[in-house]
């Protein structure tokens, strides 16, 4: 294997520094000269026509400076784009609201007093609606129609069907099995809320900060919301507290903020309070899943069958690829005949689900892999056998017609195997303890919303020798910034310490699409690679030329560049880049943008390759089960995950434990109780993230497998972390008790019956 | 989520804290830790006109012990500190294990045994901002006269969740409360309404200064076991405290009773030396769990129902009991 100086290496964060000091700049921490302060009003109904809007009232309270509604928006409607959407979301209500927290109107005032005191001053008359608020519901003629422009509440309903037809491969299974399964929904939960600060300047030109996953499609939103051209529009964010698919779309507070800093003439920033980010932006769509598996008696499976229905909430935001995704999972962990997914999205009058970790594959996994243990058992084949026999591997073509450039989910099962000392825990589980295993594949870099998936970045090197790269790329606590860092040193040959990077500013940075879908070291990794390489070739020419040799013969490491095979005749690398300027008046540039090997995803279809690339693992969990409460205690995870090549281990075992711990808490503390559209544990004391008095002991083992077209191999891998972590703990709960979890989080009381009818079968 | 306007006032000696109570009656709230009071603000569930600091009264923050009456506690004291006491942990195991138990570290540092004493009840309905309370029609707890705990209740079900009552109650502690008029004496049993809109029955005016814990005889103990969904930060879902009374050559029960909180608007306290005298081991059968559980009537709140409730309180007062047993025998190891 190529011997690498800085990749491959535990490097400490850039960023980390600034962040553990509190030197870090987040938007709530941006004061402008006036700024004012913003408050959104909210729907204390989920379901309402709204007859008639009156400010007036709250206009005349001193201190306020501006009040806007939807007839201040573009009146245009949005939803995440892609093909199969009907944009049905106004960035402030319309004629409707639907849910309890829809947006219908935000104020600015002198302070936060000021507009919370205004916002009860709004009139708004109703006429309240009748509403539904589950999705089985929702989908029975009569049901309230929550959006008028679609004859029921099913948002979508497609039936896909990958490979052979299911009904003829019914014949060919020695075994089929068939069961339900239900997850609920969850909260990203991330440490910093949602924040925008936006000024709109006498010339029309609008800035905004936000704390945002993806500036640039910030920008397009913003551009649909506000009627204006994107050239008027900036979009800066500064460092972002976490966002796990939840800042991706949530641009209510920037739009609501530019209007309001439009109407008044002052910056205005909004900032959600913990209570907003339960009540009203995006969480986990929760799906009933349905399926059948059909397989032969030496393990091969041959058919995956499942109906899912989805509760999109009120909203369609990302619920239509999060539906389709969760089918499609069904087709990528193992090599199967045929697949058939027949799924509804339903509209119901609840907060809406939108990009969430996991992204679909986590609730379908949930299900496919309590399954594969189900099927494990019926036919005498050890669980982690079973995952073998079926495992996909490099090279193979997905019923599904995409190609799988590498692939190392066998030697993750094999290592999580091995290193959990799964043979021995499997035949000796203790009293109530129990181990489980379960597989992930996940995608790397989709092409799902956009007719490309670029990213872009320029390098530049200065004659102070700090080599300044500029991405598009954000990192909003994932470690990217990192990342690109060390791959730009490595091409370079220089210390991390000499890399600095500037990003997401939509004025500076160059084109990005934002961070989801594990994308971020794939695309960006790899712009910012070409961008370092094209830099250096410029470095290297300038150096042979002075060296009386070609190009190809100057190395670049240790901070120098010379000639390769004689470190004697070079120069340091600041000096390299001296010569440049002052020898040549060049200042050196390298620019780059990747758009990955893969195809424009048919959502009719749901065929091809629409990832760049696709990553894999398994996990073993060891859990223990308290027979006097039936709470269940996660012990131990054993992670192996195929990360193509590891750019910075030390970042990758922080995404294992991260991950870990939140798919721990889908599993066994998190939900919402929502009662009639109204969320009552809308805090961190009431809705239980666990602590790190939960967190299990963790073995994170990486397995490369060099991704061809990777940057140095590297894949996406981040969000695969979290989705085996729920069916293994399942699984786990299984073997520990006998009881088979169809639903998350678990119930401790389902246990306790669960454990007093088993006594009582024994008896 | 800011505060509302209120003025702080921060007096040095009780008297001068009584009047202000007086003048202020009914639009002033004590500050004793603000780990609660700060949320409730925040949240609007009250608005007081001023705010009563006790932090200047230097003699609350106090812990003496007095050879024949017993320890006393300055309602001042910090969780944190009792959490620290070797007199504390060695005597009264239930009530620095209910100490331990609160919250977080950050929070039993500013969190106060007054505080724990007086605290409000809890329930999703009202503790959240006014804005989506607005969502529904107030409750008893915030004006109006329905209850969505328990729909069609005749008053107000939110929970109350001290960690601390169950065993101050097994330790039949007593409270002093200081007010204008001088003040009074009376045993925390008699502190507890039971009603989830006021759940104590601290007249306006008083300020609780003082907890006395008797002595306790020789051969006894404590333990306090608590039930949540996370082993920090949570309020006690269930909690129960155990106090149990060896005989003379620490082999047979003599006297026993237990306390439960977080099963509904008030503690519950149970008398068990009848049912348990004379017995010769920690163990209680299931008709004794049944028979001594008959008056727990849990309530189905913030997303545990009654029914869990009353399956967790079975081995909760078995392994309570058993514990406490044992404590008395590690003190009776310790003194003979």
């Amino acid at each position: 294997m190529t011997e690498y100086a800085t990749v491959g290496k535990g490097v400490p964060r850039v960023d980390g520094p600034a962040k553990v000091t509190g030197d870090a700049i987040y938007t709530a921490d941006i004061y402008l000269k006036g700024m004012l302060q913003g408050k959104i009003l909210r729907s204390p109904y989920p379901h309402a026509r709204i007859l008639h809007i009156d400010t007036a009232r709250a206009l005349k309270v001193t201190g306020v400076r501006a009040v806007v509604t939807g007839k201040d928006t573009s009146k245009v409607k949005f939803a995440q784009s892609m093909k199969t959407k009907v944009p049905d979301k106004a960035f402030l209500a319309l004629d409707k609201v639907r849910y309890i927290g829809d947006e219908i109107a935000a104020v600015a005032a002198d302070d936060i007093d000021t507009a919370e005191e205004a916002l009860e001053l709004i009139r708004v008359e109703y006429e309240v609606l009748p509403a539904v608020f589950d999705p089985f519901e929702a989908m029975e003629p009569g049901a309230p129609l929550i959006h008028e422009h679609l004859k029921s509440n099913i948002s979508w309903a497609p039936l896909y069907q990958w490979g052979e037809p299911v009904d003829e491969l019914s014949d060919k299974c020695d075994v089929i099995l068939e069961d339900s399964f239900k997850t609920h929904s969850q909260v990203h939960a991330y440490m910093e809320p949602n924040c925008s600060v936006a000024t709109w300047d006498q010339n029309g030109n609008v800035t905004v900060w936000a704390s945002t996953q993806g500036p640039y499609t910030h920008k397009q939103e913003l551009v649909t919301a506000l009627g204006i051209p994107g050239d008027k529009i900036r979009v800066i964010t500064p460092a972002v507290g976490g966002g796990f698919g939840g800042k991706r779309h949530v641009v209510e507070p920037s739009v609501a903020a530019a209007l309001l800093s439009k109407k008044s003439g002052r910056p205005v920033k909004i900032e959600y309070t913990r209570e907003e980010e339960f009540t009203a932006t995006r969480h986990r769509h929760p799906m009933n899943i349905q399926l059948r598996i059909g397989a032969q008696k030496d393990g091969k499976f041959i058919f995956f069958d499942a109906e899912n229905v989805v509760d999109n909430g009120a909203y369609n935001d990302s619920g239509p690829s999060v539906t389709l995704y969760a089918g499609h999972a069904l087709t990528t962990n193992y090599m199967v005949k045929g697949v058939r997914y027949n799924a509804k999205l339903a509209y119901t009058n609840t907060s809406y689900g939108g990009s969430y970790r996991g992204y679909g594959n986590l609730q379908m996994r949930f299900c496919l892999e309590s399954m594969v243990d189900m099927l494990a058992e019926k036919i005498s084949i050890d669980a982690g056998e079973l995952r073998l026999i079926n495992a996909v591997k490099e090279n193979d073509t997905l019923v599904c017609k995409s190609k799988v450039t590498s692939c190392g989910l066998s030697e993750c099962i094999r290592e999580v195997v091995r290193a959990s000392n799964w043979k021995e825990k499997k035949q000796h589980s203790g009293k109530l303890r129990g181990v489980g295993i379960a597989c992930h594949e996940y995608i790397c870099a989709p092409r799902w919303h956009y007719p490309h998936d670029s990213s872009s970045a320029s390098v530049r090197i200065d004659d102070d020798g700090a080599v300044r790269l500029f991405t598009g790329a954000i990192d909003i606590g994932q470690g990217s910034d990192t990342t690109l860092c060390q791959i730009v040193a490595e091409v370079l040959g220089i210390e991390m310490s000499q890399v600095k990077i500037f990003r997401a500013d939509s004025e500076v940075a160059p084109m990005d699409l934002g961070t989801y879908g594990s994308r971020v070291t794939f695309i960006a990794g790899n712009a910012a690679k070409i961008a370092a390489t094209e830099a250096r070739n410029q470095l290297a020419e300038v150096a042979a030329e002075a060296l009386g040799t070609i190009p190809e013969n100057i190395e670049f490491r240790n901070n120098r560049v010379q000639l390769a095979g004689n470190p004697e005749r070079g120069f340091a690398f600041v000096e390299a880049v001296k010569l440049a300027l002052n020898k040549k008046g060049l200042i050196v540039m390298g620019r780059g943008s990747y758009d990955p090997p893969s195809d424009v995803v048919d959502f009719m279809k749901g065929e091809g390759k629409f990832n760049a690339a696709y990553s894999f693992g398994s996990q073993v969990v060891e859990v223990e089960v308290d027979a006097d409460t039936g709470s269940v205690r996660l012990l131990k995870v054993t992670s192996a995950a195929d990360c193509g090549f590891a750019i910075n281990p030390l970042s990758l075992d922080g995404q294992c434990h991260g991950s870990i711990s939140h798919a721990q808490g889908m599993t066994l503390l998190e939900r919402p109780f929502v009662e009639e559209g109204n969320i009552l544990n809308p805090s961190f004391l009431d809705y239980s993230i666990p602590t790190a008095m939960e967190a299990p002991e963790i073995d994170s083992i990486l397995v490369e497998t060099i991704d061809p077209d990777g940057p140095f191999g590297a894949k996406g891998v981040s969000e695969g972390y979290q989705v085996p972590t729920a069916p293994a703990i399942a699984n786990a709960i299984y073997h520990a008790t006998g009881i088979r979890i169809k639903e998350i989080p678990v119930n401790s009381e389902e246990i306790l019956r669960g454990l007093e009818k088993l006594a009582h079968s024994k008896k | 989520m800011s505060l509302p306007k209120f003025e702080y006032l921060a007096p040095s000696d009780i008297k001068e804290a009584c009047s202000y109570l007086k003048e202020f009656n009914g639009q002033i709230a004590i500050l004793a830790g603000g780990t609660d009071l700060v949320m409730h603000l925040k949240y609007r569930v009250e608005s007081p006109t001023h705010l009563l600091s006790l932090k200047n009264l230097t003699e609350l923050n106090s812990l003496h012990y007095e050879q024949d009456s017993g320890l006393f506690l300055g309602a001042m004291y910090s969780l944190r500190n009792i959490t620290l006491n070797s007199h504390i942990k060695s005597e009264m195991a239930a009530l620095a294990q209910a100490a331990e138990e609160v919250a977080s570290p950050q929070i039993r540092n500013r969190g106060t045994i007054g505080g724990n004493i007086c605290l409000d009840s809890r329930c999703w309905y009202f503790n959240r901002s006014r804005q989506l309370r607005k969502t529904l029609p107030p409750c008893y707890k915030t004006g109006g006269d329905q209850c969505y705990v328990v729909k069609g209740g005749k008053q107000c079900y939110a929970l109350l969740q001290a960690d601390t009552v169950p065993s101050l109650l097994v330790l039949k502690a007593q409270l002093r409360l200081a007010s204008a008029e001088g003040g009074r004496m009376i045993p925390i049993e008699q502190f507890y309404s039971g009603q989830g809109e006021k759940p104590n029955r601290l007249v306006s005016g008083e300020i609780l200064t003082e907890v006395k814990i008797p002595r306790l005889p020789p051969r006894s103990g404590t333990a306090y076991l608590k039930y949540r969904k996370r082993r920090a930060l949570d309020f006690p879902l269930l909690g129960i405290s155990f106090f149990v009374r060896l005989d003379g050559e620490g082999r047979n029960c003599r006297e026993a009773r237990f306390a439960f909180i977080g099963h509904g608007s008030g503690p519950l306290l149970v008398d068990a030396s009848e049912a348990l005298e004379g017995l010769d081991e920690p163990i209680l059968t299931e008709e004794q769990t049944t028979h001594l559980l008959e008056e727990l009537k849990p309530v189905t709140h913030m997303g545990i129902s009654a029914s869990l409730k009353r399956r967790l309180a079975r081995p909760m007062l078995r392994r309570a009991f058993y514990d406490a047993w044992r404590n008395a025998q590690e003190q009776i190891a310790e003194y003979s």
